[in-house]
């Protein structure tokens, strides 16, 4: 986790480029646990969501640390 | 005294935006307050309200900042042109987001007034622009961000089951008008009250149902048929009219025959009961009804069978959404039921009333920039800001003058509570965990007031300017000439925005209720003369939209809020004939299209004069000599006489039935879906 993402000048730390790329990765799972009608069995779906987004950052920076 | 979630609330926002201020804190940004600030005005007690609120404040904060920054250097030279042009974006937005009532208005409000918040202080030091909206992107981000963890992690409040409870309760007046329409009795107390009630809550829930999408239940993968069920809701209420004037008319004319009764008493069994079993047969037996039209009751039998099949499509349908929502049954798929009577979602736009509003803020802070400069005050940039600000938040109401001057007052309350901690309290503390502790119990008041809905006004208004005009810094400055100033510029600020308010902005319900009604008519003149409005689904939605409108404003007169409700409905209906009308025209005789032009004349003039007078009898003479143009060949054009009988019963209800004789003539089969 070394080094910047750099965006046309302007540096960002890597985390926020993660968060980003998760972001994306658990609206899509959230969409399809919707259409599975899933939903319904989760408790508390925002504490869920969260929770989702977390673990997807962890995963896309646990990947991304693997290749670069 | 208080209940457990207003508590739960109230400690829940007070840790967000405590947690804001930690973090812009940490981050050492300058005016830390932004960021707590921010955490209290997105702070609503509904989770779906406060998530959409938050977007739209990101969005409105982005597209504010970038303005400000575009503007500040370019004029920081002429102070004079500088106001000028913040003032007009202040007022340009405002006119935007007033054309929208939905809570995503609120993006384009507040793209108006963070020009002016980053834009005024910004002119001693136009070089620090850039840095300045940054640092208020950031620290909006982080308060939205830190209320927004809270909020939907502890406890959140969805909207999802207060607005099933709401839906539900539409059940019972939907039930009662039908009923009360299928025995003729349209105009019963409970049919009325009804009336009422469904006109308003069509319209008020709109905000509501888009706040869903938001929201943190299980309800809110189901915003699309919640729609789909409130414009249900709409389309229902004309038909519904329709059905109780027309079975009330034969009844008068002593031209109800043993089919239509049973078919009626089914219909009610039908409508009691709540299922949608044997729908299939009631609808047979509706539209056999239709085939006995030879005399002029046989074409009111068949119009009312056209509505009567309306109604059990629509109730069955709506029905089945019901289920699928609540029960988690199969979704409901109808296309040609959504095609071909069903309104969409249509919002009246008053773009007179939204630039008055523009204009009036522009010129109350044009007047408040006018005397910073004149005067040199060093805190003139904080009236102008207070004065766009007063001006905008309550610019969709009538009259914003006293919800204004209930923001001066509670400007009042701000500046004792300030003082208090200015020159008493902050001066004793040095961490931030005693910063918190002393903070707590205003913080907590202003909490439980905006989780109360009587009070949230007043809540949101001290949360949003009290952190403001406390200004907390990194560090303890308590400066009396800098309180005395800011808070001066405040009240100022306010006092313009209620001066030029009173002026050229406020107006009477009775006014707007007016305007509403004279947009109508001239929506069903448009309907009759072709142009404009001419989809069945959209004048409908519109309409109704209009109604919805006027049910609070007339809420203090039950009998003013019938008398519109039974005006709007009748003047919907007859818009919704002109529509169908000029779709029949082109298959009619040249004769028969001559005599149909006469009556969208006569329709037009009727409704661009005033449709409350009695409709003249020369319009009655049209349509007779249309119906009886047309009677040459019945089966041909049957579409056209129903929708005809229908009219003439509409406009003229007490006209003795028109001297036609009767024919004989084997009708086809009708199919519509």
């Amino acid at each position: 986790m070394i080094g910047e993402v750099d965006l046309f000048g302007v540096l960002l730390p890597p985390l926020l480029a993660w968060l980003g790329i998760a972001l994306v990765l658990s609206t899509l799972v959230r969409r399809a646990l919707a259409w599975a009608g899933l939903y319904r069995y989760v408790w508390h779906r925002p504490l869920f969501d969260f929770a989702l987004l977390i673990l997807m950052t962890g995963l896309v920076s646990l990947t991304m640390q693997h290749f670069f | 005294m208080f209940k457990l979630d207003e508590i739960l609330f109230a400690l829940k926002t007070f840790a967000g935006a405590m947690a804001a201020l930690f973090v812009a804190y940490w981050l050492q940004l300058d005016n830390p307050y932004w960021a707590m600030a921010s955490a209290y005005i997105v702070a609503q007690p509904f989770a779906g309200a406060m998530r959409s609120k938050s977007l739209y404040r990101v969005g409105g904060t982005l597209i504010g900042a970038s303005a400000a920054v575009a503007l500040v250097p370019n004029l920081v030279n002429s102070p004079v042109l500088l106001s000028l042009a913040l003032a007009l974006w202040i007022g340009f937005c405002l006119y935007i987001s007033l054309l929208d009532r939905s809570p995503r208005a609120y993006t384009f409000m507040l793209a108006g007034y963070t020009a002016g918040i980053i834009g005024f202080p910004s002119v001693t030091t136009p070089g620090h622009i850039f840095e300045t909206a940054i640092t208020r992107g950031e620290e909006i981000c982080i308060g939205i961000a830190c209320t927004t963890i809270f909020g939907s992690l502890i406890f959140p409040r969805g909207l999802g089951p207060v607005l099933a409870r709401r839906i539900g309760a539409w059940t019972k007046p939907a039930t009662e008008w039908s009923i009360a329409a299928l025995a003729g009795e349209g105009e019963s107390a409970p049919a009325r009250e009804a009336r009422r009630r469904l006109a308003f809550e069509a319209t008020d829930v709109a905000m509501m149902i888009s706040q869903l999408s938001y929201d943190i239940s299980h309800l809110q993968s189901a915003v699309r048929f919640v729609t789909r069920l409130r414009i249900y809701v709409v389309s229902l209420m004309p038909v519904l009219s329709s059905i109780g004037g027309r079975v009330a008319q034969l009844r008068r004319l002593g031209a109800v025959t043993p089919q239509l009764e049973s078919a009626l008493e089914e219909a009610t069994a039908w409508i009691h009961t709540g299922g949608t079993e044997n729908a299939d047969e009631l609808l047979e037996k509706i539209e056999a009804l239709e085939d006995g039209a030879h005399d002029w009751g046989g074409l009111l039998r068949a119009s009312l069978a056209v509505r009567l099949e309306e109604l059990v499509r629509i109730v069955r349908h709506a029905r089945a959404i019901r289920r699928h929502v609540l029960g988690g049954d199969k979704a409901p798929e109808n296309p040609v039921l959504d095609a071909e009577y069903i309104a969409v979602t249509a919002q009246n736009r008053d773009h007179k009333l939204a630039l008055l509003s523009g204009l009036a803020a522009a010129l109350a802070t044009l007047l408040v920039c006018a005397v910073w400069i004149n005067t040199d005050w060093p805190t003139g940039a904080g009236a102008a800001v207070m004065v766009a600000i007063a001006c905008s938040f309550f610019a969709a109401q009538d009259d914003p003058a006293p919800a204004i001057a209930r923001m001066l007052r509670n400007g009042v309350i701000i500046i004792i509570a300030v003082a208090i901690y200015t020159f008493y309290l902050l001066p004793r503390v040095e961490t931030f965990v005693e910063l918190c502790i002393v903070l707590l119990p205003a913080a907590f008041a202003i909490g439980i007031l905006i989780s109360r809905p009587a009070t949230f006004g007043t809540g949101m208004i001290l949360g949003a300017i009290g952190p403001t005009q406390l200004a907390l810094q990194n560090g303890y400055e308590g400066n009396f000439a800098a309180f005395c100033n800011t808070s001066l510029a405040m009240l100022f600020g306010f006092g313009s925005a209620l001066l030029t308010t009173r002026l050229i902005r406020s107006v009477g319900a009775a006014w707007s209720t007016e305007r509403l009604m004279r947009a109508n008519w001239r929506d069903v003149a448009a309907a009759a003369e072709a142009h404009g409005t001419h989809d069945r689904g959209l004048l409908t939605g519109i309409m109704m939209d209009r109604l919805g409108l006027m049910m609070p404003r007339l809420a203090s007169v039950a009998t003013g809020a019938d008398k519109a409700a039974a005006d709007t409905l009748l003047d919907l209906r007859v818009g919704l004939d002109m529509v169908a009308l000029h779709r029949e025209q082109w298959r009619l005789p040249v004769a028969g299209r001559q005599a149909c032009d006469a009556i969208f004349a006569k329709v037009s003039a009727h409704y661009h004069a005033d449709p409350r007078e009695p409709p003249p009898d020369t319009l009655l003479q049209a349509i007779d000599t249309t119906i009886r143009t047309l009677l040459d060949d019945p089966a041909a054009h049957r579409t056209a006489l129903t929708t005809l009988s229908g009219l003439r019963s509409m406009l003229f209800p007490d006209a003795p039935p028109p001297d036609i004789e009767a024919w004989l003539s084997p009708s086809p089969a009708r199919h519509i879906a």
